[in-house]
């Protein structure tokens, strides 16, 4: 069974590894719509429990290349 | 002047297209194992956890049982100069690695628990590893820093403290300190005449104290005193012999691999040089440049990677290398003969060894440094107490190797004073001009005057001060150093989160949906924006403090349980009185980390003119557009955007940065005394968690979104908010008294194209003029050409070389998490002589 830190949209909490940010809501966001004016990447994190159950965004994660991994979002 | 500033102008393109300075340096380079982060998690997918020190570690704590706590230490560096695996790669000149492969990285179970089975159970520990692993990592949970130090909190403060919101996790689970080797001591000196001192102190303690002579009074209050004296007196001693072992075997492989291995003649005589470098340089004094920089190679390794984990290389390295370059180069009859140009090559080459330092420390500045493996910031220039120029021919042959070799790592911090010579002043210009973000530059006489003013540091040795970490200045001599980062910085409070609850009554709404600080209030209730500020304050003040119970108690259990007998042994004052560095208290040099600056007067700014001023708004529509995250609020939003921000040279605002800065030194320099007596100072800086901490902080009064980044650090305006001109933002960072701080981060972008032309030097020295006659305490630059960095984003692979400023340190850009790549693009490009 799958559970919420299987997930690739889960990032380990800094702290406490039983705990992660939920990065699901992570998006480009267009200049006019950042404070900065500028094109921006954002990440809104909500606070998930590794073994808390999986929800319907649920993404399977995967072994990353380096070459994937320069190219990781965040 | 004229005759010099000439000569560089004509090389510019030679400067340019600059590169290692060797063909062996150019294939080093190539082979490099970097071990960049990003988003917590090592980029090369070839960086694993090792198992070697994590093994050596319990074993010699379990052969030990029943030996005092610092004996087990000192045996544990004993064993380890026995048993612990050499490594010599091809070709290079500086030996030595922490963990038994290359590529890996050790871990440090005595630290902390959550950050050790963090790493055992990520992907980094192969599967064959990880079950004994855990059982260590078990074995260690009551005995490591974190299970001496939880039984001092209640449940709910372990909670917040657990949590990255409105303070840095505690120390105690973090397993992130820092230090400073005292490295001229070693160098001075040698290990053998410091074991010599050291069983000289012990011999005394017997024949004046533990006697049996019937002709002399007997005093228990003085036995009592030595005993412990004596205990780390031979723990030093034990770890000492085990590291001249350590060295010595690396002499031993050199020659194994010179005898036996087939290598071409060259590189055999290399070795057997090498050989009689390992074997001599910990044991006796350096000889030369060589023996300094190997020496200097295993005592940082050793003292940052080994012996406990600890960021940084504080060191003054012109300086304290500066007699053995003389030597070396210069002497008539030189023990250690070297030319300039071997002596460039050793820069350069530790240069790559520190790219290839791995660590694991805790995710918490993992995430905080994405791009880099750690913080790495050596400190060059500056002047003497009588004001003479400390610059010298090894400062601009360190400006050349890096020049040379283009790496993010280690950066370097410049202790700029108009005295310094040009020449050198030129070189720095070049590393800015190539876009490398460093050296950074920090006003030589502000951060003497601190340490004599709050310290009481002795004015020569204030005068010869090196960053500790990014920012902060120390001692750097043969004592009274850092030994680790609860004597000195030792954790930092989040403003921003500090806000965000100030305004939903100590409850978190955007992150973690729980109460975590004290009840403050109804904000919708607030008739005043005084009634806002004393909030935010209380907020403030309940992080800052359960976070220095935290630290302190930290320190407490370090100095019972986490002594360095080797770093302790070079320094002076250790040795001196018997103690070990972590229980050593009469040195302080605390400083308290304050972050995302501008987002607090930006907010406030922006609340006094719409709602207590204009009466556009009410507190009710902020606290209800707030918990909306802006949605549905977009008129409003822009309202409050358009306020006067920070960096414009605006009183509406720059007043809010003012008050700011006081109260930061209020509560942390007039209401805090460490346990070691101590008084922090603030450091407003952010490393680079206006990035990694934007997706747990929710909306600002100022305008920004969940999930955007934050405040771009210390003093610096928010990214793009900076409208009004490079001037601008220096007359509003003059307004804050930069005494009262530790060190007060400034990062500003400048003009790709004017630095890169023929004038650039030019505008730029007016530039730093202006800075320093403003009192100013820092300044770092970004230069760089926004469509390279966008054609990185697209193709990675072709931009392993461009390098960015972060933060107190710089990165490859392509080993940036995107959040933090699009912060830098987004920074204002500030024309010079505008």
């Amino acid at each position: 069974m799958t559970v919420c830190g299987d997930c690739a949209f889960f990032m380990v909490e800094p702290a406490d590894p039983m705990y992660g940010v939920c990065s699901v809501e992570a998006k480009e966001v267009k200049g006019e719509e950042a404070a900065s004016g500028q094109d921006l990447f954002t990440i809104k994190g909500s606070r998930v429990g590794r073994r808390d159950d999986t929800c319907d965004k649920f993404k399977s994660k995967k072994e990353l290349s380096r070459e994937e991994r320069l190219r990781r979002s965040y | 002047m004229e005759k010099i500033v000439q000569l560089s102008s004509t090389n510019l393109d030679q400067l340019e297209q600059r590169e290692p300075s060797t063909e062996r340096m150019k294939r080093l380079k190539d082979r490099c194992r970097w071990k960049s982060i990003m988003g917590g998690e090592y980029i090369d997918p070839d960086t694993k956890a090792g198992m070697e020190r994590m093994q050596i570690l319990t074993k010699a704590y379990k052969e030990n049982e029943g030996q005092p706590e610092v004996i087990k230490r000192a045996k544990f560096l004993e064993l380890s100069g026995r048993e612990h695996t050499c490594i010599i790669q091809d070709e290079e000149i500086l030996v030595g690695y922490h963990a038994e492969n290359p590529d890996w990285v050790c871990l440090y179970p005595e630290m902390g628990y959550n950050a050790t089975i963090d790493m055992i159970e990520s992907d980094l520990m192969d599967e064959e590893y990880k079950d004994e692993a855990r059982e260590i990592a078990e074995w260690w949970k009551p005995r490591n820093l974190q299970g001496k130090c939880e039984p001092y909190f209640k449940k709910e403060e372990l909670e917040v403290g657990y949590t990255y919101t409105t303070m840095e996790p505690f120390p105690f689970a973090l397993v992130y300190m820092s230090m400073n080797v005292p490295y001229k001591t070693l160098f001075e000196d040698g290990l053998e005449n410091r074991i010599q001192i050291c069983q000289e102190k012990i011999d005394n303690a017997f024949a004046e104290h533990l006697h049996t002579d019937v002709n002399r009074p007997y005093d228990g209050v003085k036995v009592g005193e030595q005993l412990h004296k004596i205990d780390n007196w031979r723990a030093f001693i034990i770890a000492a012999k085990g590291i001249i072992i350590w060295s010595r075997r690396y002499a031993r492989l050199a020659r194994i691999i010179a005898d036996h291995f087939d290598v071409p003649d060259w590189r055999r005589e290399e070795l057997k040089k090498m050989a009689d470098v390992c074997e001599n340089c910990m044991a006796k004094p350096a000889r030369g440049f060589w023996d300094a920089m190997q020496a200097k190679y295993f005592a940082w390794m050793l003292g940052h990677s080994y012996e406990r984990y600890a960021s940084g290389y504080a060191h003054l390295e012109d300086n304290i290398l500066w007699p053995y370059y003389n030597k070396s180069v210069y002497y008539k009859d030189p023990e250690q003969p070297l030319t300039k140009e071997q002596c460039l090559e050793l820069l350069e080459e530790e240069r790559l060894k520190v790219s290839e330092r791995g660590i694991a420390k805790g995710r918490t500045y993992r995430q905080a440094m994405p791009g880099a493996n750690d913080l790495h910031i050596i400190t060059i220039g500056g002047v003497d107490e009588e004001d003479r120029d400390m610059c010298n021919e090894l400062t601009d042959l360190i400006l050349e190797a890096t020049l040379n070799m283009c790496t993010p790592e280690p950066s370097f911090g410049f202790r700029w004073h108009p005295n310094c010579n040009l020449k050198t002043k030129r070189l720095v210009f070049e590393c800015i001009r190539r876009g490398f973000g460093f050296p950074a530059i920090f006003n030589h006489n502000i951060k003497k005057w601190q340490l004599e003013y709050y310290f009481n540091v002795p004015r020569e040795e204030a005068a010869r001060w090196a960053l500790q970490l990014c920012m902060s200045p120390g001692r750097s001599g043969r004592y009274g150093t850092q030994k680790t980062r609860t004597q000195g910085g030792g954790h930092h409070y989040v403003t921003t989160k500090c806000l965000e609850i100030a305004l939903s009554d100590g409850f978190d709404h955007s992150y973690t949906r729980k109460q975590i600080g004290p009840k403050t209030g109804d904000p919708a209730k607030f008739k005043s924006i005084e009634e806002i500020w004393d909030a935010y304050v209380t907020q403030c003040r309940y992080a800052c403090r359960l976070h220095t119970r935290a630290r302190d108690i930290t320190r407490y259990m370090e100095a019972r349980y986490l002594q360095s007998p080797f770093v302790s042994i070079l320094d002076d004052a250790c040795v001196e009185k018997g103690l070990d560095g972590m229980e050593d208290m009469d040195y302080p040099n605390p400083w308290c980390n304050i972050m995302h600056n501008s987002d607090i007067p930006d907010s406030f700014a922006a609340m006094e003119k719409l709602i207590f001023e204009e009466k556009k708004y009410s507190m009710e529509d902020l606290v209800k557009a707030l918990r909306a995250n802006w949605s549905g609020y977009e008129e409003m939003r822009r309202d409050f955007l358009a306020a006067p921000k920070w960096g414009n040279d605006d009183e509406y605002v720059d007043k809010w940065m003012r008050r700011f800065f006081e109260t930061n030194y209020q509560l942390t320099h007039e209401e805090l005394t460490f346990i070691d007596g101590g008084k922090p100072l603030p450091l407003p800086q952010t490393v680079s968690l206006y990035a990694s901490m934007a997706p747990f902080i929710g909306a600002l009064p100022y305008g920004r979104r969940h999930g955007e980044v934050l405040g771009d650090g210390g003093i610096s305006p928010y990214v793009g908010m900076d409208k009004k001109g490079p001037t601008a933002v220096l007359k509003s960072v003059s307004k804050v008294d930069h005494r009262k701080t530790k060190g007060v981060q400034l990062n500003q972008r400048l003009s790709h194209q004017i630095m890169r032309s023929e004038k650039g030097f030019q505008m730029w020295l007016s530039y730093m003029e202006a800075w320093w006659n403003l009192n100013i305490d820092h300044v770092q630059f970004n230069v760089f050409n926004v469509e390279d960095l966008k054609a990185a984003q697209k193709e990675p692979e072709k931009y392993e070389d461009l390098i960015v400023r972060i933060a107190g340190y710089s990165a490859r850009f392509i080993s940036l998490p995107k959040i933090a790549q699009d912060a830098v693009i987004a920074r204002t490009e500030q024309e010079l002589g505008a």
